[in-house]
């Protein structure tokens, strides 16, 4: 993002009216793999996050009961050619662990989370997974809850929240020093919670948070003045999950979730220095999202909604003409013979591979899934063959 | 890699009983012929028994890995270089078969396929990831049935493993692959000219170039050498004529230059030929016709500065060379009269462009290494005057004894230099090997 552009920009809302009008369209298949049989997780926290060229993947989860070692721990699962290998990496928070991942610029990932009153983060290494503590006697609940970005020359990035007061960490290699956010001047309140970060390709780091006005903010720190600067994208009512990403020219991109169920992506607009909110999806039942663009720059989300009575996955994404939704299946898979229906409150942890073919984890009737959908390579060649279904629609929804 | 001493170890051992132990020993092994190396040599395991076809990698450190069958154990091992050799034991496969493959991952971690031959469930085609700490060491089967066998295979850059093996006489090579949507294993036959040779012929191998295809070559029926290449458009096949059927013993190489021109050699014939597969035609240099030369399926490397490396043995005098094409061709005696010419040395380059070969020295029964920057310390030179030789025994007597008083009577030494077992002590297991290095020295 070209900071500049931000500067002193006194945004303006403006929300896109929703078109919910859906089509129906087959031929798309998803694979899914069985990642843990039992996590029996309370919660529905699932991170996910793309190692070594965004090929391998690697999902973190609350592990109550999937075996010795794995117990009331943060696991981190990562498929490799010999399987899935689980680790446990400590205790996770009461009542979660609100784990979010990234990836790194040579191939390692790295992971933030609640594990008690702990802020901690871990990343993948040879010596194995490399823990430390961020921040200590944090209230552990999703308001405060961390989130993670690599800065150049693989340096982990924390973001949280605590008492309102916003905190970015940063790790220069033998320890973290944690910025104050809040004790910046500037034209929005630089307090509280519900953060989420995103590094920019210069090292900006954006936040995004519910400000103590009850409005959206986003804040940025240039990176060669170590000045924070902000806007407010408006007030968007109660907030239930924020979740930024940057995406072609370091354009911000954050969704939101409202506890209503409403989902919301607002995107900057360098032309006009505004803020463009569209809805891009109702009854949504997950309590997290987590936006991400794949290489094309593409910005996509996946969640759990509620699809006629039934809880289903959804992958959605727009390819520059508009948001289109893919439902995957519900029921029995009868390659893998898994039942395949998300658990509710699920979150659906997206990632690209390195071919941008989306890849979903999320809990499911038969424990811990990964879904991946090897048939379609790019997502815009099936919007393109069903242009012919969904004409005048601005959201098409695909199973 | 420090190891410790254990004087108390062989407390029933008194000096004297362990000189007339070694001195029994020097007797009974007097009629093994000496050694003339050229190059620095290390013995990385013991009684391997029986031919094994080693494969060789450097780690991120720049140390060597070598995957071999220890024949004596039932074995699949993993040899890892360093100042002193540590030795791994993986997986005891009961019939582990002759050929293993090994490459090292963008993490560091060996990856290792080979052949298991038993008669117990996991029998065929089996994979297995050292992943440290990380991922820990695991192993699954990538063929459910007792089939795949010679399994050569490659990483590509972003460490998706590409196996190819043969699952009887005279039929296409098979192809394995580790396809990430369905986090299982998938394999296919290579759709090209069928494989020449028998169920155990080395005539087939793989590598991976640098936009990440992976390329087969093999010996077809037809006596050809064949490349295969999987790129988005499927399979696509080139062949060369070498105009003589391979032999049983025979096998080929493959690597690829700065261009990814695949570099086939073979030995074929009684001649080291070298065919690269360029753009319009297919060129051929001959790297030796001296001997009665064989090469195994990791025979050749090739440095960033195109110059090509191929390892190969002499059956008429069972000696080990190294074959170089720097200003024409030239090739360097690895080690004389110990070789067993048929079972295939194995060739890697470090990041430096400097090269390690892995071998079986069939007359003394030992798995080697050898290379300009093998380890330097000479295993049982006790008295550290460089050399291992009668005068060693008195100090290695002393250390197996007593350590401290070792250490004081030779304070400059190391006493890991009598750890010929690697397993970090100085002890009565390494009197056998001591005695045996003592002799062939």
């Amino acid at each position: 993002m070209k900071n500049s552009a931000l500067h002193l920009v006194c945004a303006t809302l403006v929300i896109l009216p929703a078109f919910a009008t859906s089509v129906t369209a087959t031929g798309l298949s998803w694979t899914y793999q069985q990642i843990d049989a039992n996590p029996a997780g309370a919660s529905g926290d699932v991170a996910l996050a793309m190692r070594t060229g965004a090929t391998w993947p690697t999902v973190f989860y609350d592990g109550s009961n999937s075996g010795p070692g794995l117990n009331q721990q943060v696991v981190a699962a990562s498929l490799t050619p010999v399987g899935w290998r689980p680790s446990g990496l400590g205790r996770f928070g009461s009542p979660d662990s609100y784990v979010r991942a990234e990836p790194g610029q040579d191939g390692r990932i790295g992971a933030a989370y609640f594990s008690d009153q702990d802020i901690r983060f871990t990343q993948s290494s040879v010596l194995g997974w490399q823990s430390s503590t961020v921040a200590s006697s944090i209230n552990p609940d999703a308001y405060n809850a961390p989130d993670v970005d690599y800065l150049s020359a693989n340096r982990p990035v924390v973001a949280y929240s605590e008492s309102q007061d916003l905190y970015v960490s940063a790790y220069d290699g033998l320890v973290w020093n944690t910025n104050t956010v809040s004790w910046a001047p500037g034209p929005v309140p630089y307090q509280g919670q519900s953060v989420s970060m995103a590094v920019d390709s210069q090292d900006g780091i954006g936040l995004a948070y519910y400000g103590v006005n009850s409005e959206v903010c986003f804040a940025f720190r240039d990176v060669f003045s170590g000045t924070w600067s902000g806007s407010s994208i408006g007030n968007l009512g109660s907030i239930q999950h924020l979740s930024l990403a940057y995406g072609p020219n370091d354009e911000p991109g954050l969704a939101v979730l409202r506890p209503d169920g409403d989902l919301d992506y607002a995107l900057f607009n360098m032309q006009s220095g505004m803020w463009d909110v569209t809805n891009i999806a109702t009854d949504v039942i997950s309590e997290r999202v987590n936006l991400t663009f794949n290489s094309q720059g593409h910005p996509a989300v996946a969640y759990v909604a509620d699809e006629a009575g039934t809880d289903t996955v959804f992958y959605s994404i727009n390819d520059g003409g508009g948001w289109a939704d893919f439902l995957l299946p519900t029921g029995q898979d009868p390659t893998s013979g898994l039942y395949i229906d998300p658990q509710y409150d699920t979150d659906a942890a997206l990632a690209f591979d390195a071919d941008d073919i989306p890849i979903i984890a999320y809990y499911a009737s038969d424990g811990l899934l990964l879904a991946y959908d090897p048939i379609t390579p790019e997502p815009a060649s099936a919007v393109l063959l069903l242009a012919g279904l969904s004409v005048a629609t601005h959201r098409r929804k695909m199973h | 890699m420090m190891g410790r001493s254990n004087g108390t170890a062989e407390t029933g051992r008194t000096a004297g009983q362990c000189l007339l132990s070694v001195a029994a020993m020097v007797l009974a092994l007097m009629a093994t012929p000496p050694v003339d190396a050229q190059v620095p040599i290390q013995v990385l395991d013991l009684g391997v028994g029986d031919s094994t076809t080693p494969d060789i990698a450097f780690d991120h450190d720049d140390q060597i890995v070598v995957s071999y069958r220890h024949a004596g154990e039932d074995a699949l091992k993993l040899a890892r270089g360093s100042d002193c050799t540590l030795i791994s034991t993986l997986y005891d496969l009961g019939q582990p078969g002759r050929t293993s493959s090994v490459a090292i991952d963008s993490l560091g971690f060996p990856n290792i396929v080979h052949f298991s031959a038993n008669d117990m469930p996991g029998e065929g085609l089996r994979y297995t990831l050292d992943g440290g700490a990380l991922f820990g060491v695991s192993t699954v089967n990538i063929t459910p049935d007792h089939a795949g066998y010679v399994p050569v295979f490659d990483l590509d850059s972003v460490d998706r493993p590409f196996v190819v093996y043969r699952r009887g006489p005279s039929s296409a090579p098979w192809f394995a692959f580790f396809d990430i949507p369905s986090g299982q294993w998938a394999s296919e036959v290579i759709p090209g000219p069928d494989l020449a040779g028998s169920t155990d012929d080395r005539f087939v191998t793989i590598a991976t170039d640098s936009q990440d295809r992976p390329v087969v070559a093999y010996f077809d029926t037809e006596d050809n050498v064949v490349v295969a290449t999987l790129s988005a458009g499927g399979w696509s096949f080139r062949s060369h004529e070498i105009g003589s059927s391979p032999s049983a013993d025979d096998s080929l190489s493959l690597a690829f230059d700065t261009v990814d021109a695949p570099h086939v050699t073979h030995a074929v014939g009684g001649t080291i030929e070298v065919l690269r597969f360029g753009i319009l035609s297919v060129d051929t240099q001959t790297a030796t016709t001296s001997g009665s030369p064989f090469i195994g399926p990791h025979a050749m490397a090739i440095d960033a500065g195109n110059h090509i490396r191929i390892v190969y043995a002499d059956a008429s005098d069972q000696s080990l060379y190294l074959a170089k094409n720097e200003y024409g061709w030239s090739s360097t005696l690895i080690e004389a009269g110990t070789v067993d010419a048929t079972a295939g040395a194995a060739v890697a380059l470090d990041s430096q462009g400097r090269w390690a070969v892995a071998y079986y020295d069939a007359v003394n029964d030992l798995l080697k290494a050898a290379g300009p920057d093998i380890s330097s310390m000479v295993r049982g030179d006790l008295d550290c005057d460089g050399d291992l030789d009668i005068d060693d025994t008195a100090p290695f007597v002393l250390a197996l004894l007593d350590a401290s008083a070792y250490a004081i009577a030779y304070e400059d030494c190391d006493i890991n230099a009598g750890d010929f077992n690697c397993d970090g002590l100085v002890d009565g297991r390494d009197i056998q090997p001591f005695v045996r290095a003592l002799l062939t020295n």
